[in-house]
């Protein structure tokens, strides 16, 4: 009985952001995967179904596998980079002192700029000439400046194929570390009684940040928060996320052999129609910020759990 | 050109200048929908020369036609507007899409009204025909398959920028021939400047600022036409190679400014304005690119690519780009958007333009103005050149074009050999041969 009451409670709440979830995400998924089917160019009616032909080009594409197993590296070193650095920070920033306060908000400051400013700093971070990496590399003896005569060496970090991808993995690293210590922070915040659970769930949230969201199949008791945390907030933010990633590495790979760093987006998939820059609505409509799901957080879970 | 554009404006965006909201709808419907012959919609892509000329154009217009109006409107990425406007029937009725538009997708699909009728009619001004008044060599390259479908506008001359002062004060002569580059470069390098700098991040500058002129010293127009027409092997000439050694040189001699593959086209350019290295390709853009971060002082000056001793090619020769304006089948009022274009591309228009906007135009007669400074010298040469050529398969076959800047790219940080590079270019040349459902183009000179 008071379980129905509660069912009743919570599909009632869940009911608009579904639907506009449903509309906005769910709808043009489906959408895009109805055109994938068809030879388009998306420029006038002309539609010729070609059934699975795109796939198979695709999965002929040599490029494709390349960006793929960048987006396997990116999973691998820049996941794993931000689930320790992110844990250490969490753990490390606890404390109410004024220096572990500033701390606090040095390590969010990242994760609440826009990417495009990310990438700027970073650009210039990486700059072959004034670059902070370079004026290192030469200040401990790597100096490049070449003799007259003598075989130039390659100087530029995001022009070399070998140094493209670990250098945006970095700037990824930088940008996400915020995220994480930000749920780990919920954790001890909310003073739940077992703080690992929602740290590890905070961190596959960050993993389904990465590949498409679909934490949302949960099992547990856990669902719900999830549900709330895509639907309410982490739905809009998981998107803007990928949109601005995918800026991300574009701004930052566009250099040297240009697939060098390419990855395979999710996002092109979430959008309908052939629009090649998905993330340009994201990007410009940009407001969410981490601190903002922090406090939406807070104040989601608790009405959740008094209904237990 | 459309090259130039794609790069600067990419890079644009890199540094966020272009970002403009998610503004999104301003396609208010269509003006003038049923076609009554009074209204027309004319959208222009916004970029560096803004759309102020064009809104002055139609005013005039409107003043000059009683009964008529013009709204004309733009922005940084109108294509993105503008694709939806296209595939639902209800584009403008003139339009300069911008380089985010594939107007070969759009002229394959029958969305751009052929003008070859519209040219046979006399200009504006009523002298001659229309198609007269245009430089022919532009026209040509809006051609598919023998009907007239872009009509060029403004234009731009890609080559390569020096700093006269600086040769001046060190005595140095503008090389000529890449003999002369070879002699001068030590020299250079010498005086604490890097001989040469490049966009490196965008290797579309390369591609035109190295690659192809080398190739058509070397070859004779032929070799290029080959090669943007497919010919079978075209891409791994002898002339293709050679062009490609005569790169790999000058890398390996360091000649080229250390970092410059990583280096953005504002980067490179800044450095080239500051003196930090001697020479840089690029086209005609690069004043009104640089205007505003321009170091006090900084002067510059065209030249043409230094043409190899001795080769087959045309030393005139010299490469152009156009930004082309179209008419939508599906827009309404065919005749006023025509005869609207016809205005804005009468002389007394194009020279108000290059006065305005810094840049050439397409309308014969149009540059017999006084030329803002650094436009004369490319003008002149464009003039008395006998062999005028533009690049556009990278916009015709896009897989080649990504490949062929990818190859670029490795070429210019070592990764490939000349002898990778231009099997490279040729297999993905052979990738575009073997797929039968692309439009095939050719080039002729």
């Amino acid at each position: 009985m008071r379980n129905r009451g509660r069912t009743a409670f919570i599909v009632t709440y869940l009911a608009p952001a579904a639907l506009l979830y449903g509309v906005f995400v769910i709808w043009p998924v489906l959408q895009a995967i109805g055109f994938s089917l068809f030879k388009w160019s998306g420029l006038s009616s002309k539609k010729t179904f070609v059934g699975l032909d795109n796939f198979k080009q695709l999965f002929h594409d040599s490029v494709f596998w390349e960006a793929l197993l960048h987006n396997a590296w990116i999973f691998v070193f820049g996941g794993g980079a931000i689930l320790i650095v992110g844990i250490a920070v969490a753990h490390g920033t606890q404390g109410e002192g004024r220096l572990t306060k500033v701390l606090r908000s040095v390590y969010l400051f990242p994760n609440i700029m826009s990417l495009v400013v990310v990438a700027i700093l970073w650009e210039f971070v990486y700059d072959p000439h004034i670059g902070l990496v370079t004026s290192l590399t030469n200040l401990f003896g790597g100096s490049h400046a070449s003799a007259p005569g003598a075989v130039v060496q390659n100087t530029s970090i995001l022009g070399n194929p070998a140094k493209a991808l670990p250098a945006v993995i970095i700037t990824f690293v930088w940008f996400s570390v915020g995220n994480l210590k930000d749920v780990a922070e919920v954790a001890k915040r909310l003073e739940v009684p077992n703080k690992l659970d929602v740290i590890l769930l905070g961190v596959r949230t960050e993993f389904a940040d990465l590949f498409g969201g679909n934490s949302i199949l949960g099992g547990d008791g856990r669902v719900l928060f999830e549900l709330e945390h895509m639907l309410g907030v982490k739905g809009e933010h998981v998107q803007l996320e990928f949109g601005q990633r995918s800026d991300l590495l574009h701004e930052e790979s566009v250099g040297g052999d240009r697939s060098a760093a390419d990855i395979v987006l999710p996002t092109p998939i979430l959008q309908s129609g052939p629009i090649d820059d998905p993330a340009g609505w994201n990007r410009s409509c940009a407001s969410i910020r981490a601190n903002e799901l922090l406090k939406r957080l807070h104040a989601i879970e608790h009405p959740v759990r008094g209904l237990g | 050109m459309k090259t130039h554009l794609s790069a600067f404006s990419a890079a644009l965006a890199a540094t966020g200048l272009l970002l403009t909201g998610c503004s999104g709808g301003s396609s208010e419907g269509n003006a003038g929908g049923g076609g009554n012959g009074k209204d027309l919609e004319v959208v222009s892509f916004q970029g560096g020369f803004g759309i102020d000329f064009f809104k002055q154009a139609a005013t005039e217009y409107e003043s000059k036609h009683p009964g008529v109006h013009i709204k004309v409107s733009g922005g940084p990425r109108v294509w993105e507007q503008l694709r939806p406007r296209f595939a639902n029937g209800t584009p403008p009725g003139l339009t300069w899409p911008g380089w985010g538009m594939d107007y070969w997708a759009l002229i394959y699909d029958n969305q751009v009204f052929p003008l070859d009728d519209a040219l046979k009619t006399p200009p504006y001004d009523g002298k001659g025909t229309w198609k007269d008044t245009f430089d022919p060599s532009l026209l040509k390259l809006g051609e598919y398959q023998g009907k007239q479908y872009e009509l060029p506008y403004h234009y731009n001359i890609m080559g390569w920028w020096y700093n006269p002062d600086t040769f001046t004060k060190h005595g140095w002569t503008v090389p000529k021939t890449f003999k002369d580059l070879l002699d001068l470069a030590p020299k250079i390098k010498a005086a604490g400047m890097a001989p040469i700098t490049y966009q490196g991040m965008y290797p579309d500058y390369t591609i035109k600022g190295f690659l192809f002129p080398w190739v058509i010293s070397v070859g004779g127009i032929k070799a290029a036409d080959d090669a943007q027409s497919l010919v079978p092997g075209a891409w791994k000439s002898a002339a293709f190679l050679k062009a490609a050694q005569m790169i790999k040189q000058l890398r390996d001699s360091g000649f080229f400014e250390d970092g410059a593959d990583g280096l953005s086209h504002t980067q490179s350019q800044t450095d080239f304005l500051q003196g930090k290295a001697a020479m840089i390709p690029c086209g005609t853009w690069l004043e009104s690119e640089m205007r505003k971060t321009m170091p006090p002082g900084a002067k510059m000056a065209f030249m043409l690519p230094p043409v190899v001793d001795g080769g087959a090619g045309d030393p005139s020769a010299i490469m152009i780009g156009i930004e082309p304006w179209i008419i939508p089948t599906a827009g309404p009022n065919h005749d006023l958007a025509i005869d609207f274009y016809k205005y804005m591309t009468s002389v007394d228009k194009a020279k108000q333009f290059i006065t305005q906007c810094g840049t050439l135009t397409a309308i014969k007669g149009s540059d017999q103005i006084t030329l803002p400074p650094l436009l004369v010298e490319p003008a002149r040469l464009f003039r008395e050149s006998k062999t005028v050529y533009s690049i556009q398969f990278d916009t015709w076959y896009s897989t080649l074009g990504t490949e062929s800047k990818n190859a670029m790219a490795a070429l210019l940080n070592g990764s490939n050999t000349p002898e990778e590079f231009v099997d490279r270019l040729e297999a993905a040349a052979e990738k575009v041969r073997q797929d039968k459902s692309k439009p095939v183009h050719t080039m002729t000179h």
